[in-house]
């Protein structure tokens, strides 16, 4: 399926150009716990499930069992000052892969020691200012050095 | 030596002398003032899940003390007014790979032959054969042979899904009638069972050792004070059986124990370990009201399973869905979901349950068929309580289920002759009906009082009232009023963006008020009666006794 124009016709002009699908399927990493056989994808909402199906199976030859799809309603957010404002709706889809077949997903980033480290020494941080901002809390907009 | 109130108005006088005798109490002189021993109360154990699971333990010994069966079945739905949000299995919507997840929710053991008790009735299945296999021969030509398939007026035949089932609905009953008239004078216990077409089955049980869902998760994973660690710990999930078997016959006796409830596979057989949420099988969760109903209702006398037949018409619809077919393990899981649930709904009539423990082993017997494949099946209950803890180690029985692989019991039908006919299926098919159920030597009812059904209570108000709600929760019909929702813009502009903040605070989430789903089944107003009307009629509060029973329905 392609929502792109198709060239008009032409005599002389070259014969039945195949253009790329707007179809597309992104591997991400399960929001739960799924079987090993299991893998979830975001794929453009016009795909059905029969199109999951065909995707996989043609292009990457993978054993697929079952497909089940469900539309995701995008995250809503406030704009400073302005309206309320939704993100644009996914569709999910969790492939079924024969028994047999295992599939992990892999660490992209590599390990996450630098990540977790930061995030260590950030709360740190956190909780060290909220101490110090603790101390004053009876004695607010004087200075931390002033006892009485 | 007596007080001498000091009051000068005689009303206040009067009322505190009043308040006084209430708050006061005898004096009883015990013999010994000390005792030679002290008795010190129990220490408890009082973090977070030590008092959760006494409060479960709490809530099963409650069920446990209830004297009938109806007012067992009705107190497990005590804590949900809409119901529980539960896992919703069906008898033939089976997805892929769903063996290891049937067995951990059953723990059940799967034995790919038939137990040794069949073995006995070997000879006498040997010698009534040759007449079964020519009067079957005849039923499976005028059923598969003469009949023309139903069509509508183009000429088309429905799915073939449906037309198995048809089928399999019109043969299966005709298949017992039968083998009970040829094989009752072999076994006279057929003479006196009961028949049931397509009965209505459904069980109930909690499910333990299952992990927390992603709201769970994230609340345990804020409140450190409690789940520090511990946000990933399994939880109990209510899982609801819906089914109908073709045909199912009952009698007055249970079937015999298939092995020994407290050696060999029962305590030793192995179940699949399991932790995931049951929803990645593709199964859903909805609220339902927790039913227990085996195809009869209480108080029949014909209570104990004997056999039960169920068509695979499914299987067909299914490979549609399914890229691969994997019939074999669908037509396990149909046997242990419906051998389980039958067997446990029935245990509920006898006073255990989801709650309560088996004293005893229930067995019982499944065919699956659809006139040319059999498979063949029977299972023994030793254990129907798994909840919480009892789904892990804890819990020392396993229920084990006998199962064979489907075998075909003919080739084909063609030309007014059934080519094929394999006599092992038919042999098999015979030694099921041979089982002779026998009363078992130990009390069979340990939980129920002794009138065992709310109909035998003499007290007309208790009786009334509880045949009532029951028959009303069972019957799965709507609340009269409908559960309160959180509409989207809702959850938009109110509960996500508070962007309405001058609105009057009257819903449910915005006061403050317990979610609906919260609601307990005695939590509404009764309905009203006229003062005169009243039986005892209203009184002043004084003096009145504090009554609060678990339930007032």
């Amino acid at each position: 399926m392609s929502t792109r124009i198709y060239p008009a016709f032409k005599s002389g002009s070259p014969k039945l150009r195949v253009f790329l699908p707007d179809f597309w399927m992104k591997l991400v990493k399960p929001s739960h716990n799924l079987l090993p056989n299991q893998v979830q994808f975001v794929v453009s909402s016009q795909m059905t499930k029969l199109d999951v199906k065909q995707y996989l199976e043609k292009i990457y030859n993978l054993p697929v069992v079952h497909v089940s799809t469900y539309n995701q309603m995008g995250k809503t957010k406030t704009l400073p000052n302005t309206y309320v404002t939704k993100e644009t709706d996914e569709k999910i889809a969790f492939v079924t892969l024969h028994k047999d077949h295992k599939f992990v997903f892999p660490e992209i980033h590599g390990s996450t020691d630098i990540y977790d480290e930061q995030t260590k020494t950030m709360k740190q941080t956190k909780e060290l200012y909220a101490q110090k901002t603790n101390i004053n809390i009876s004695k607010q907009g004087v200075p931390t050095w002033f006892s009485h | 030596m007596a007080f001498k109130l000091s009051v000068a108005n005689e009303a206040t006088k009067k009322s505190l002398i009043s308040q006084c005798r209430r708050i006061s109490s005898y004096f009883q002189p015990s013999e010994s003032e000390y005792e030679s021993k002290p008795v010190y109360p129990p220490i408890l154990d009082l973090s977070y899940e030590a008092r959760k699971e006494r409060k479960i333990e709490e809530i099963a010994q409650n069920i446990t003390k209830l004297g009938t069966v109806e007012e067992k079945l009705i107190e497990l739905n005590a804590p949900k007014y809409y119901g529980w949000w539960a896992l919703n299995l069906y008898e033939r919507v089976i997805s892929y790979n769903a063996l290891p997840f049937t067995q951990f929710a059953t723990r059940t053991c799967l034995v790919n032959e038939l137990p040794s008790i069949y073995n006995d009735v070997d000879a006498i299945a040997l010698k009534s054969l040759p007449i079964i296999k020519d009067k079957l021969n005849d039923l499976l030509l005028q059923e598969f042979e003469y009949v023309s398939p139903r069509t509508n007026r183009k000429g088309e035949t429905k799915s073939e899904a449906t037309e198995s089932d048809r089928r399999s609905r019109n043969f299966i009953p005709l298949l017992n009638r039968l083998l009970v008239n040829q094989l009752s004078q072999h076994n006279e216990d057929l003479q006196t069972t009961e028949v049931d077409y397509e009965p209505r089955l459904e069980a109930f049980w909690s499910l333990g050792g299952i992990e927390p869902g992603k709201i769970l998760k994230n609340i345990r994973e804020k409140n450190e004070k409690f789940h520090k660690g511990k946000a990933d710990d399994p939880i109990d999930r209510p899982i609801q059986y819906y089914g109908s078997p073709r045909l199912s016959l009952r009698h007055n006796k249970p079937l015999p124990q298939l092995l020994d409830r407290n050696s060999g596979l029962s305590v030793e057989g192995t179940v699949p370990s399991w932790n995931l949420d049951p929803r990645v099988m593709g199964y859903k969760y909805k609220f339902c009201r927790a039913v227990n109903v085996p195809g009869f209702w209480p108080g029949t006398e014909t209570q104990h399973g004997y056999m039960s037949y169920l068509s695979r018409g499914y299987l067909k619809r299914r490979d549609e869905e399914l890229s691969i077919s994997d019939h074999q393990d669908a037509l396990h899981v149909q046997a242990i979901l419906h051998s389980f649930a039958w067997t446990l709904s029935q245990a509920c009539y006898l006073g255990f349950g989801p709650y309560t423990e088996l004293t005893y082993p229930l067995s019982t017997q499944t065919i699956i068929t659809d006139g040319q494949n059999y498979s063949f099946s029977a299972y023994q209950l030793n254990t129907c309580a798994l909840y919480n803890k009892h789904s892990g180690d804890a819990n020392p029985h396993r229920n084990v289920c006998f199962s064979t692989d489907e075998m075909k019991l003919y080739d084909i039908i063609e030309n007014g002759q059934v080519k094929g006919f394999n006599d092992d299926v038919l042999k098999s098919l015979i030694k099921f009906y041979l089982i002779k159920p026998t009363e078992p030597q130990v009390n069979m009812r340990p939980y129920l009082s002794p009138e065992l059904y709310i109909g035998n209570v003499s007290d007309t108000e208790r009786r009334q009232k509880t045949e009532k709600n029951f028959k009303f929760l069972v019957s799965n019909r709507p609340n009269h009023i409908l559960k309160d929702e959180i509409h989207q813009w809702e959850k938009i502009y109110k509960i996500d963006h508070d962007t309405r903040p001058m609105e009057k605070k009257i819903r449910f989430f915005e006061t403050g008020d317990p979610a609906p789903g919260m609601k307990r089944l005695d939590d509404f107003n009764p309905k009203y009666v006229p003062k005169h009307l009243r039986n005892p009629p209203k009184r002043s509060r004084r003096g009145r006794l504090p009554v609060q029973p678990s339930i007032k329905l």
